[in-house]
């Protein structure tokens, strides 16, 4: 079997959806039969679990795996609807400095031999949790929201990312809750004036969608969910993840949807 | 604190260790900080080391061992070493042609901004301007004793001080000090500056509040891109 990829999903900023980005790609890429595991790399602050409603199957971690008490099947959590699809999380009692990024690059290399794609949802930040998460990934996936404050911290990521070029052979950004609305009335950066300024090729636009926050507390995926905007937006970047051309959704035709949504509501 | 220093003689570089304990493991290390910190200008090139003054106390095996870990974190770069001098033979080599000139520190990123430099045995000085041919991201910073000229955005939080002129090939929109050694003929150019911080000399500029003063510029030679200049201590923008 052929080596599989690992692309880790990272931005710098905290909150900015790296988690349900991680959750949402995941499993629309093991929804088009590829099979995927999502590593949560954020320890001691563990989240994935919840988002895609494994919480409660977990057993052994991350940690656990690399401290050698278990072996890394015993640790994958396996989704309850996509077979091909699992989870390694990470440790909720022990901190970001009970790895290191050898460790890591092993573990790494060794999820890469059993799923074609591993999904690494890095931690905010830039100190060891974050190099620790991009030690041996192939590819990264920046989450920017649009606000200055999370395009400077995605500028920082970038410019640390480049400095990795021999490991790290691409880099792509999602722009994250954009609200077309907004946008068209001037009050919020475009995605124009975002890749302006980071001058990274686009993965995918996602626009602010409420049921995102219904969905991570139902702990089902959206991507999984037809007829929602924002799991359009998902699935598209999955298959655009695969190699498949698939052109950007049209937020404006959206906005005038949604603001006839809202006279309806 | 050591100072790894880079130094050039004719086309030849040299990777300055003299300053180093030869015994001391953590070195290699540092040497590789550096390489990465300016891998585009040691990239593909060859260089040679000067090794610190020995005692006749150390064993030969634990510098060649060393010399191979040195070796190593050049080949790791892309870098070929080329000879090994000791500091004491070097000294008297530069002596007998005087010709060489410590160039760079390692807080100063330097690039070649000509291939053909003249092959004759006058002194070389440090390039006057500081090419960089890519743009400057959040949390870049350049210092530099001269011109800097940037080929690309210089992105919010990026900083760049030189003591001359800056010019930026692109839009503007981080931190920019012209002139900073109380020059107050330094100017600062840009494609566009946009929401940034200019300082030249002395006298400071916030771009992003506009109180900016502009001038319409004279000058049939800058057409196109914006200049910063100093008019009486203070800040003027010139746009064609």
């Amino acid at each position: 079997m052929a080596e599989g990829r690992v692309i880790v999903i990272t931005s710098g900023k905290g909150g900015v959806g790296k988690t349900t980005t991680t959750a949402n790609i995941g499993a629309a890429l093991a929804n088009l039969g590829k099979n995927v595991c999502v590593v949560d790399m954020d320890i001691g602050l563990r989240n994935l679990d919840i988002l895609m409603g494994l919480e409660n199957r977990v057993v052994y971690n991350l940690v656990d795996v690399i401290e050698g008490t278990c072996k890394i099947k015993q640790a994958l959590v396996k989704d309850k609807k996509l077979p091909n699809l699992s989870l390694l999380p990470s440790a909720q009692t022990r901190d970001k400095n009970s790895v290191n990024e050898e460790q890591i690059k092993a573990l790494v290399a060794e999820l890469k031999l059993m799923f074609d794609i591993v999904l690494v949802d890095c931690p905010a930040g830039i100190e060891s949790g974050f190099q620790n998460s991009i030690a041996g990934a192939d590819e990264a996936i920046v989450v920017v929201t649009p606000e200055m404050s999370s395009v400077r911290d995605a500028d920082r990521i970038i410019g640390l990312l480049e400095a990795r070029r021999n490991e790290l052979h691409s880099y792509k950004l999602i722009v994250n809750r954009i609200k077309p609305d907004l946008v068209s009335a001037n009050q919020m950066m475009s995605i124009g004036d975002i890749c302006e300024i980071l001058s990274v090729d686009l993965l995918g636009i996602v626009p602010d969608d409420e049921d995102i926050v219904i969905s991570t507390n139902k702990g089902e995926p959206l991507s999984l969910t037809p007829n929602k905007s924002a799991g359009q937006a998902y699935r598209n970047i999955a298959m655009r993840i695969l190699g498949t051309d698939v052109p950007f959704m049209d937020l404006k035709a959206k906005g005038l949807f949604g603001k006839i949504k809202a006279i309806f509501r | 604190m050591q100072e790894l220093k880079i130094k050039r003689v004719k086309k030849e570089i040299f990777l300055d260790l003299s300053g180093f304990d030869i015994k001391d493991k953590g070195f290699t290390k540092k040497i590789e900080e550096e390489l990465n910190r300016s891998a585009s200008f040691f990239s593909g090139n060859a260089v040679s080391i000067i090794l610190p003054e020995l005692d006749n106390t150390e064993a030969d095996s634990e510098i060649s061992e060393q010399i191979k870990a040195i070796q190593n974190s050049l080949n790791k770069n892309n870098v070929s070493l080329k000879a090994s001098y000791l500091a004491g033979d070097m000294e008297n080599m530069l002596h007998s042609s005087s010709e060489a000139e410590p160039s760079s520190t390692t807080n100063q990123k330097i690039e070649n901004t000509t291939d053909d430099e003249p092959n004759n045995d006058q002194e070389y000085n440090i390039p006057e301007t500081l090419y960089v041919k890519s743009g400057l991201r959040a949390g870049h910073l350049i210092r530099y004793p001269g011109n800097v000229i940037i080929y690309g955005d210089v992105n919010p939080s990026a900083e760049i001080v030189a003591e001359g002129d800056v010019i930026i090939w692109g839009t503007c929109r981080g931190i920019v000090h012209a002139g900073s050694n109380r020059d107050k003929n330094a100017s600062i150019s840009a494609l566009k500056f946009n929401n940034c911080q200019l300082r030249i000399s002395e006298s400071n500029l916030d771009l992003s509040r506009n109180n900016i003063k502009t001038k319409s510029y004279k000058n049939n030679f800058f057409h196109g891109a914006e200049l910063a200049k100093l008019e009486n201590d203070e800040i003027i923008i010139y746009i064609s």
